[in-house]
């Protein structure tokens, strides 16, 4: 439970919290695009993806005080969505609501969008999101964010050992289950 | 890296690009709601205290604090937009995504709000909100005996008491899993204690007193507890019903034997043990000495909740699958018959638990931010 809130002086208050909205923007701004990327890719639900987000920077607000280092706070934000991403897949619970702006699929005809490799790349995504969340969050931290191991064990809270055995059994899985599909690069 | 990982990161980027159609101005709007739900956050937890200091308490913070009164609050679907079917009393507004309730001292009903991880007080005189209490993590399963609330908080892998008069956290959290997160937890207090199942995993015995957690290796995956005297039972996902001795936390007696389920709810009314599966479709009476079924409750649909008191007993069931046009009802259950007794209440919104606290029956639309009070129901 943060302490500032059974602040009664509401001048502190104020004056606190104007700092921590400014901070809680520029945290937004800078980190929002990525945290909604990964969790995006992990659950596969762009709602819901935002949804998560939201709740990533909340619970960094709830607990501010916890945040020593704010250079850290890009970490802080992702082991954020992802143990809420993870959350949220085991209880099943599907709160997605719609934006005012809701998704089209008409969207997806970018320009810059081959439906070919579209196609292609939907098959290996949804073999990704078959596997355990562990699994799902290793291989896409790991591909998608570049992290090293270490930086994937602190997110996933477990030790490196085990990232690599989960990102091994995450791959194996992944080669069986695409085996014979075509994939960018033009090889099956 | 070797060519299926290189396949596999630019499959992976290419549907993150494809993620990022459209968002754009999506982000703005995120933007705009997350500021206004940080607002609201301090509204709410500076409120709570401003409310009690009084109207004026409450117009000071606003005109010092940064909230400039022209920005809405997080949004709540309308009222109307759940039906008030009859004999309901009362639609009470609380917290975002309301789930569990349990009801304490001074019959106050508290409810944990998942979205805005908080829990709500509700004063049954009034059916109105009259508290909301920040968490540091989204809440689970809420406990009440005669003192403190208990809330647990499974991302934390901790319990937080409440305090109802301080209307705070109170105190350190418990640890009830070494620091970790985990999946679900089930609570009731009973026998000097708070009873803690780590479904799963393993049992919590808190004292009340102390609030010293001692650890009970109870069979693998127990989902269940209730407490009854001095006799604790645990029911675990293959069907057994486990039979503690509460201050020891050794066997008491043979355990019972239900069907296996990993979800499976027991609890202890009308010198009965009474076990469903959540989304099961029976709910069964049992002998507490001998496990014999002494009955059946047969209702249409899925069983969610089932709730009972001295009087009467009632089954939440949902139609089907949980999907957004499913459809809940709320059934009376005769319990020598176990047959219906009287027609079933049609609920419109999305209840996740039922309670009875005196002579109301209480669910929680966990869509739509809202607890509706059913009185005089019998």
């Amino acid at each position: 439970m943060s302490a500032d809130f059974a602040v009664v002086n509401h001048f502190a208050v104020r004056e606190q919290a104007d700092t921590r909205d400014e901070q809680i923007s520029a945290l937004f701004d800078a980190h929002y695009d990525r945290l909604r990327d990964l969790a995006y890719i992990i659950l596969g639900d762009r709602n819901l993806a935002e949804e998560i987000v939201m709740e990533a920077f909340l619970k960094t607000f709830t607990g501010w005080n916890r945040i020593r280092d704010l250079d850290r706070a890009d970490a802080y934000l992702r082991r954020a969505v992802v143990n809420l991403c993870r959350s949220k897949i085991r209880r099943k619970v599907v709160e997605a609501r719609s934006n005012a702006i809701t998704y089209r699929r008409d969207e997806r005809k970018a320009p810059d969008w081959d439906p070919e490799i579209h196609e292609e790349s939907r098959e290996l995504w949804a073999a990704v999101r078959e596997l355990p969340v562990r699994q799902r969050a290793a291989i896409v931290l790991r591909y998608v964010e570049d992290l090293p191991e270490g930086d994937i064990a602190q997110i996933l809270d477990c030790s490196v050992g085990t990232v690599r055995s989960q990102l091994s059994r995450a791959r194996r899985k992944l080669e069986a289950s695409l085996e014979g599909v075509m994939l960018p690069g033009g090889e099956s | 890296m070797n060519d299926f990982d290189e396949k596999l990161k630019r499959s992976l980027l290419e549907v993150r690009d494809a993620g990022r159609l459209g968002a754009d101005e999506r982000k703005a709007v995120a933007k705009e709601r997350l500021m206004r739900r940080v607002h609201r956050r301090r509204w709410v937890g500076l409120g709570g205290s401003a409310v009690l200091a009084g109207a004026a308490a409450v117009g000071a913070f606003m005109l010092f604090s940064s909230y400039d009164g022209t920005q809405q609050l997080a949004p709540r679907p309308d009222v109307d937009a759940v039906r008030i079917p009859e004999p309901a009393r009362a639609v009470v507004e609380v917290g975002q995504n309301p789930t569990h309730l349990s009801v304490g001292g001074r019959r106050y009903v508290w409810v944990a709000n998942l979205g805005s991880q908080s829990v709500s007080r509700i004063d049954p005189k009034t059916n109105e909100e009259i508290a909301e209490v920040e968490l540091p993590a989204e809440p689970g399963d809420i406990a009440i005996g005669k003192g403190p609330v208990w809330v647990a908080l499974p991302e934390l892998g901790a319990v937080a008491q409440i305090d109802p008069a301080g209307e705070t956290v109170a105190g350190e959290l418990v640890d009830i899993a070494d620091g970790r997160p985990v999946e679900d937890v089930e609570m009731t207090v009973g026998a000097g204690a708070l009873w803690v199942v780590v479904k799963g995993e393993h049992v919590e015995r808190i004292d009340l007193e102390s609030r010293v957690p001692t650890r009970i290796e109870v069979a693998s995956s127990p989902t269940d507890v209730a407490v009854r005297g001095e006799l604790v039972r645990v029911l675990d996902a293959e069907g057994r019903i486990h039979q503690l001795d509460s201050a020891t936390g050794e066997p008491a007696a043979e355990p019972l034997t239900v069907a296996a389920a990993a979800d499976g709810d027991i609890t202890f009314a009308a010198g009965s043990i009474w076990f469903f599966s959540e989304d099961g479709d029976v709910i069964q009476r049992l002998d507490p000495d001998t496990g014999e079924v002494l009955g059946e409750i047969d209702p249409e649909g899925v069983v969610v909740d089932f709730v009972i008191d001295p009087e009467v007993s009632w089954v939440l069931t949902r139609s089907g699958a949980e999907t957004a046009d499913a459809e809940y009802f709320l059934t009376p259950i005769d319990r020598d018959s176990t047959e219906p007794a009287g027609d079933s209440i049609q609920i419109d919104g999305n209840p996740t638990e039922a309670l009875i606290a005196g002579r109301s029956l209480w669910l929680s639309l966990t869509r739509e931010d809202l607890v509706l009070r059913f009185s005089k129901y019998r």
